[in-house]
């Protein structure tokens, strides 16, 4: 800044500017009741715990007066409405509509007969955990959601025996109404809610089997679409609340810096400004509209100091792993990889720092009054945004109410609640609500990117061909020991998020203690491939930059470095790159079924590609699923072509095949902008990136086409979401190679064919 | 202040706002149209997208003021002419190809196709890349935005007549 060398706490101008923040008890700790519902104490939760039945409440859309409420997430009004509330977050994948399709299934009413909504968090509809992510909603809901839906119709079935002295099994429910065949009658659920009511909530309701399924399994229209092709769903941005103000966050330039001095008075002065407050993220400028926060944005002077990482840079980080010699921890050790001999091949692959950026930028709106912390945003974790917010508070989690809107985009950014807390900052600061609004610099630079990683890897052929020995060594950085971000969301994982880590990612690590961290390494073990001997090992490093889940996780990274190298070992063992991992997968049949399955579709070894494409194949297991991936591709004056994607995916059972397509093709689109282009980078301890110019998407002239099988096993239901991110990448550097003979360790692609080419015309390597 | 009047979804408004101020922040603020979005505030990426007489325009740079007295037409406004409650065939073919995932930029999609087929009626391939590559969709529904598109204007996959 220009003029800012005097202590800001002796300026009266700017000290008037520096409002204390986290005064810990603004929000008066009491158990609070809003609209407590009569009759909610003890509704039956199935796939989870029994709520209590003092859990602090607001109104929400199934309180219907006189309805009948069998559980949290099903009412049945006696005017034949029938709601839902749905205790996920949708973000684009699907999960409303399927979950919706399972209640309408059960229930026997109309998929467009359902009213769906998006509840408040609560205990109670946390109990079929509300945090969205790992690919995990329909995989872990295919069975309480339908409970939740059958006891429904149980009890409607029984209320009509009750009244027509019948044998419940002579009935059955279709079309909202309970109906007698034998005897010509029937009636209408709204009929019958009051002597549901008096009904027993069936302990185990009975679910249907899959082969009884009218409304699952079919390719069901999206309920979301009509709503977001008018304009009508609203997002987490399009929130407004009475009396409510904007602000613009100005974060800092460089990683952990902080503010030294502050000069708001030209600010101040402009139209609309509420306050300038300083926050442990930055300054944010609240007005009274949005342009105006931005608008007086650029006229607050700041002087920044260094921050914690002044000299951090990418470029030094990549050196200083590659340097590295730490051996770190086994996460997997088979047979001897030390006895074996043969020909043996090393290589070093690096991945780069992605940032999420959904097409909604990241945004809150929080009112802190009295004895309540109400927010709205969109987010993959009411429950950690609760604990977040209280914790900055020093209130109770039900003192905080999260409403959860569509979500613009998330692929795990929305898992972390930084904006939120921004917000409830500035609400409690300026005594108004306040929505926070990221530009889309804010959001590039917003500090939470997957993890930069180095990785070294080395196989064995013995004599015959075969491979006897893989090694894999991974140097990443933890994610979950970058979660509480400095410390100033402690604790991030709530006990109650980190049970259902427990619960459903028990195979990957020990949520207890957090220790056996083994996403860096997933991706690498558990191959289905038959190697005999097998090491797999990570060691971790740390930052200044703050890690995230990102779309697929340790899979994005590690299924590039391993695929990419076995087709490095099919080449060195002078076999064909799907015939070497077909021959290893003979024992692995879901693999097997995948690969064989994308060989077929694209007549792998016998058809003629055009000249100059090169055409790669790739396959893994991830989040409980099989997929791989054939990509055509080729380089037209130095830039790279994407021509065709055969995908065949195998998660078990689709609730909706269609959708499923479309997440495949969705992921393999995300992935390409990632492999082809993504990457931050930091200088100085400042990210290089910032708007769509800098940080390059993919765009519709650029993506190829994309050919999808499903495979329908009848095994458990595996994710959707994720595991075609991963196979994208290699499957594209293995098409590279064989158009181009360049060899690509490192990702992002075009840049690093740009300087393989310009050292092959050097006459390097 | 000057009162910039403006003519949205043909109904007349006028707000009290400096002229230069970014239509997109009008719209969302001021009149309280939020289905157009904002996503880069640099015409980078589409979502802002509106009608200003018929021409698709990215409301984040546009200055309200250069547009005073002429037709906008949002998202919100893109089925009159329809029957009450009735989608246009180009949002009925987005929502029967299951087009939108998280939808958050399909609002600028939609605003882009539906000035393509109005100056070009049956469009090609390259036709609806030219023109729909200035939407960034990061879900990455492209190739179902083709196929709603080719549906809308009674065209099969490669772009000839059905």
């Amino acid at each position: 800044m220009s003029e800012a060398t005097q202590d800001p706490a002796s300026s009266p101008e700017a000290s008037k500017a520096i409002v204390p923040l986290l005064r810990r008890g603004r929000v008066a700790r009491r158990r609070f009741l809003l609209g407590m519902l009569a009759g909610t104490a003890g509704l039956t939760i199935y796939g989870g715990v029994r709520a209590s039945a003092d859990e602090a409440r607001v109104p929400d859309p199934n309180d219907v007066e006189g309805a009948f409420r069998p559980n949290i997430y099903i009412t049945v009004t006696p005017d034949d409405r029938v709601l839902y509330g749905f205790p996920k977050a949708e973000m684009g994948q699907g999960t409303m509509t399927g979950f919706a399709m399972l209640v309408a299934e059960e229930l026997e009413v109309g998929l467009d007969e359902l009213e769906v909504f998006f509840p408040i968090a609560s205990k109670e509809y946390d109990a079929l955990e509300t945090a969205t992510g790992g690919s995990t909603s329909i995989v872990t809901g295919f069975v309480p959601v339908r409970q939740a839906a059958a006891a429904a119709r149980m009890m409607l079935i029984a209320a009509a025996a009750e009244r027509w002295g019948v044998a419940p099994d002579s009935l059955h429910a279709k079309a909202g109404r309970v109906l007698d065949d034998a005897n010509d009658r029937s009636a209408s659920y709204g009929e019958l809610v009051e002597a549901a009511k008096q009904q027993r909530v069936p302990e185990a309701p009975v679910i249907k089997s899959k082969q009884d399924f009218k409304l699952v399994g079919t390719p069901a229209r999206r309920i979301d679409s009509a709503p977001k092709v008018t304009g009508e769903a609203q997002f987490g941005i399009d929130v407004v609340v009475p009396n409510m103000t904007r602000a613009v966050m100005i974060h800092p330039p460089r990683i952990g810096a902080a503010v030294v001095s502050l000069d708001d008075s030209k600010a101040r002065e402009m139209p609309g400004v509420v306050d300038v407050v300083i926050t442990p993220r930055g300054v944010g400028v609240v007005a009274e509209k949005y342009w105006q926060a931005m608008r007086a944005a650029p006229a607050v002077e700041i002087e920044w100091d260094e921050g914690t990482g002044p000299s951090f840079g990418t470029e030094n980080l990549r050196a200083e792993l590659a340097a590295r010699t730490d051996e770190g921890h086994v996460a997997e050790d088979e047979g001897d990889v030390d006895a074996v001999s043969g020909t043996v091949l090393e290589a070093e692959y690096e991945t780069p720092y992605l940032s999420h950026s959904p097409m909604e930028p990241m945004n809150a709106v929080a009112d802190v009054r009295g004895d309540v912390c109400e927010i709205w945003t969109g987010n993959q974790g009411p429950s950690a945004i609760q604990e977040a917010a209280a914790n900055q508070l020093g209130c109770d989690r039900i003192q905080v109410i999260v409403h959860t809107p569509y979500l613009g985009g998330a692929f795990g950014r929305r898992s972390h609640p930084e904006a939120a807390i921004e917000a409830v900052w500035l609400s409690e600061a300026v005594g108004r609500p306040v929505q926070v609004i990221w530009s889309r610099e804010n959001d590039t630079r917003g500090h939470r990117y997957r993890p930069q990683s180095h990785n070294r890897i080395k196989g064995t052929l013995d004599a015959s061909g075969e491979l006897a020995a893989l090694e894999f060594h991974a140097q990443s950085q933890s994610i979950f020991a970058s979660l509480d971000a400095g410390g100033l969301f402690p604790p991030v994982i709530p006990p109650r998020l980190r049970k259902w880590l427990a619960g459903n990612l028990s195979r990957l690590f020990d949520s207890n203690t957090l220790l056996a961290d083994t996403i860096p390494t997933e991706g690498a073990t558990h191959l289905g491939y038959a190697i005999p001997n097998r090491r797999v090992s990570y060691a971790n490093f740390h930052t200044p930059v703050v890690v995230s889940w990102w779309r697929s996780v340790g899979y994005s990274i590690n299924t590039y470095v391993v695929e990419a190298f076995m087709d490095e070992l099919a080449h060195a063992a002078e076999q064909d790159p799907y015939e070497f991992r077909r021959a290893m997968l003979q024992d692995s049949p879901r693999w097997l079924g995948v690969l064989e399955a994308v060989a077929e579709m694209s007549e792998w070894g016998e058809r003629e590609l055009p000249e100059g494409v090169g055409r790669g194949i790739a396959v893994c297991f991830a989040f409980g699923s099989y997929c791989a991936h054939v990509i055509d591709a080729h380089v037209d004056e130095g830039t790279i072509v994407v021509d065709q994607v055969y995908s065949a995916l195998d998660c078990g059972y689709a609730v909706n095949p269609d959708l499923v397509v479309s997440q495949v093709e969705g992921s393999v689109i995300f992935a390409l902008t990632a492999a082809l282009w993504g990457e931050i980078t930091m200088k100085d301890g400042a990210v290089e990136q910032g708007n769509f110019d800098t940080y390059r998407m993919m765009r519709m002239h650029e993506a190829p086409k994309i050919e999808v099988r499903l495979l329908s096993s009848e095994e458990d239901i595996g994710g959707v979401g994720e595991p075609a991110v991963a196979p994208v990448a290699p499957a594209l550097a293995n098409a590279l190679f064989m158009a181009t003979g360049h060899r690509l360790r490192r990702l992002p692609l075009q840049p690093e064919l740009d300087r393989a080419r310009a050292r092959a015309d050097q006459g390097g390597k | 202040m000057l009162e910039v009047k403006l003519k949205v979804n043909g109904e007349e408004r006028s707000v009290d706002v400096p002229e230069d101020v970014p239509l997109l922040w009008v719209l969302r603020e001021e009149l309280e149209l939020t289905g157009t979005k904002f996503g880069c505030g640099q015409a980078l990426c589409g979502a802002c997208t509106v009608h200003v007489d018929g021409k698709a325009r990215r409301s984040c740079v546009t200055a309200v003021g250069d547009v005073a007295g002429k037709a906008i037409t949002t998202i919100e406004g893109l089925t009159q002419g329809e029957a009450d409650g009735k989608l246009t065939v180009l949002q009925q073919a987005w929502v029967e190809g299951n087009v939108p995932q998280c939808g958050y930029c399909q609002p600028g999609q939609l605003m882009m196709a539906a000035a393509l087929i109005r100056r070009c009626p049956k469009p090609t391939d390259a036709q609806i890349d030219a023109t729909m590559s200035g939407s960034i969709c990061r879900c990455g529904t492209y190739p179902r935005i083709r196929s709603a598109i080719h549906a809308a204007t009674g065209q099969s996959e490669d772009g000839g007549a059905k």
